[in-house]
């Protein structure tokens, strides 16, 4: 004697064994998570669902009227595993997305241009500004109520000076890449930079 | 390099232009269509074709509508639209002429 459950599915109803359901279940959500993201996934979840439904519905006949664990492993075989429902993003995007990733920017310190602790220039890189604008900025503030001191403190002590080349990287929005990062040892800095010591090279 | 995998890539680049195929002139609903790329040994697996059919449509390629049916549920009927008739004939002229530059190379 088994345990049965009724569900809907795509609008019909089935008579289905726990250990059944519980299979079933596991694959309806692997297949969700592996969609997540892609365009349309409810849609094509929907679709999915209402084909299962199908194929349960030519499972019964009159002597069988209860989906069993057989059949729901059975109708995983004909539908594929999660990953098979991925589709090649390269053949079918409209434009196919450029290799070259934009490195997400970082707000670090510039110990190599600074003038106290390096916040303004830091700002600058993060902006993509000199960091001119951001130190008269700071210098305007100060004389509507010295609030720059403050937010300069506190910009200080919570922003990590960038110290290695992938941080320095990072801050000015280029990809710590292999061809970057000696480009950057080129340009005078050296990879192997010990934090706290003083910079020799000047950029 | 895996055989398996270049197989499956091979495949997976003519499944649109077969399923495009598939409905010009009729109207069909996803067990049709499935049916024609089983019998043609093109689908392993069906769960393949629901994002690639939902790409389709929200291409503008396919379009479809809910029709009653007398066994179960109601179907969704996929059809081409004019962009994917279009379309589809653009894939054919590509189809014929990556036939013939394949037939000659592997001669």
């Amino acid at each position: 004697m088994n345990k049965t459950l009724t569900i809907n599915l795509a609008n019909s109803i089935f008579n289905i064994d726990e250990n059944a359901y519980q299979a079933l279940q596991r694959y309806l959500e692997a297949v969700k998570k592996y969609l997540t993201g892609t365009q349309g996934n409810e849609e094509i979840l929907a679709d999915v669902e209402a084909r299962i439904s199908e194929l349960f519905s030519e499972k019964l006949t009159p002597e069988k009227q209860v989906i069993v664990l057989q059949d729901v492993d059975q109708i995983i075989q004909v539908m594929g595993q999660p990953e098979d429902y991925s589709i090649d993003e390269d053949i079918f995007d409209e434009a196919p997305k450029t290799k070259t990733s934009t490195r997400v920017k970082k707000l670090y310190r510039d110990g190599d241009q600074k003038l106290m602790g390096g916040v303004c220039s830091g700002i600058g890189h993060y902006l993509s500004i000199d960091p001119l604008w951001i130190r008269l900025l700071f210098i305007v503030f100060l004389f509507g109520g010295g609030f720059s001191v403050i937010t300069y403190i506190i910009l200080w002590a919570i922003v990590p000076e960038a110290t290695t080349t992938a941080q320095k990287l990072d801050m000015q929005g280029e990809a710590a890449n292999l061809s970057n990062i000696e480009k950057k040892i080129k340009e005078g800095l050296t990879l192997f930079q010990i934090p706290l010591k003083t910079q020799i090279i000047k950029g | 390099m895996n055989i398996e995998n270049t197989k499956a890539q091979m495949r997976k680049g003519v499944l649109e232009y077969c399923i495009l195929s598939i409905l010009n002139g009729e109207d069909k609903y996803a067990s049709e269509i499935l049916e024609s790329l089983k019998d043609a040994k093109l689908l392993v697996v069906e769960g393949t074709i629901y994002p690639l059919l939902t790409r389709l449509k929200n291409a503008g390629l396919l379009a479809y509508r809910w029709e009653e049916s007398s066994a179960g549920p109601p179907r969704k009927y996929y059809a081409l639209t004019e962009t994917g008739r279009l379309f589809l004939k653009e894939l054919d002229a590509t189809w014929n002429a990556l036939k013939n530059a394949v037939q000659l190379v592997t001669k």
